[in-house]
């Protein structure tokens, strides 16, 4: 199962939605045993260290997160529905090719 | 969730500290938040802003965490003058927010499908032309319930 980390500012608005969304567009693109955790920028650091997600895709700058050397995905297209196909074949692609 | 009196015209602010003040302060006269509110939105936008550049205007979505709201609703700004807010995941760009769609919300899940009706509508030249458009907050209100419910 692939595991997905969606970081926002608060954990609640922009991360929830963009979780929905890629749930969906992952889907299309073949992957469909996924787990995506929503998280808000704080306590991302702590949330990695625990339990490595596969992939981080986020609406906020990532400065202060310690990735631990995770692949990060903006998440703005997802968000604000702009050639998100594009990104959601990205992730998927990296993520059969993990 | 959207109410004709949580929509205010010809807001004047001088910069986004400002606007994010007038909104929390309004919010908690109404008792929609608790006093730790403004404080809490303050500090979310400095960590994490919530510019939008998308056309025709620029919007932002200030929000923080729910632990801080009481009940929840959408506080809706026209601007008088267009502040800048910085971009959301790109925070050395800067846009000039025309409306400000304040996100107060309690649960994420319960509160998905606004978040994505306030972004489809700022996208959506029609609507954002109905908004610009309106004379008063009845006008602005009948535009923004197309949209969300």
């Amino acid at each position: 199962m692939y595991k997905i980390l969606s970081i926002c500012g608060s954990g609640v608005a922009t991360s929830t939605l963009v979780a929905s969304r890629l749930r969906d567009g992952l889907e299309d693109c073949g992957i469909t045993d996924l787990s995506i955790t929503e998280a808000n920028v704080s306590e991302a650091s702590g949330l990695i260290a625990n339990n490595p997600p596969d992939v981080i895709i986020a609406t906020t700058s990532l400065e202060s997160v310690d990735l631990k050397g995770i692949k990060a995905f903006g998440a703005m297209p997802v968000l604000l529905n702009q050639n998100a196909g594009a990104l959601y074949k990205e992730i998927a692609d990296y993520l059969k090719k993990k | 969730m959207i109410a004709l009196d949580n929509i205010y015209l010809d807001v004047e602010a001088s910069d986004y500290k400002e606007v994010l003040r007038i909104m929390g302060g309004t919010l908690w006269e109404k008792g929609y938040v608790k006093d730790s509110y403004t404080d809490a939105l303050l500090k979310r936008e400095e960590i994490s802003p919530t510019g939008l550049p998308v056309t025709p205007v620029s919007i932002a979505i200030p929000h923080t965490d729910p632990c801080h709201v009481i009940r929840p609703c959408v506080m809706i700004l026209k601007l008088k003058h267009t502040v800048k807010f910085k971009e959301m995941a790109n925070p050395d760009q800067m846009v000039e927010a025309a409306w400000i769609f304040g996100l107060v919300f309690d649960d994420g899940n319960k509160q998905l499908p606004l978040l994505a009706s306030v972004i489809n509508l700022a996208q959506d030249e029609e609507a954002v032309n109905g908004l610009m458009n309106a004379a008063d907050r009845e006008g602005v209100y009948a535009v923004v319930k197309e949209y969300i419910s």
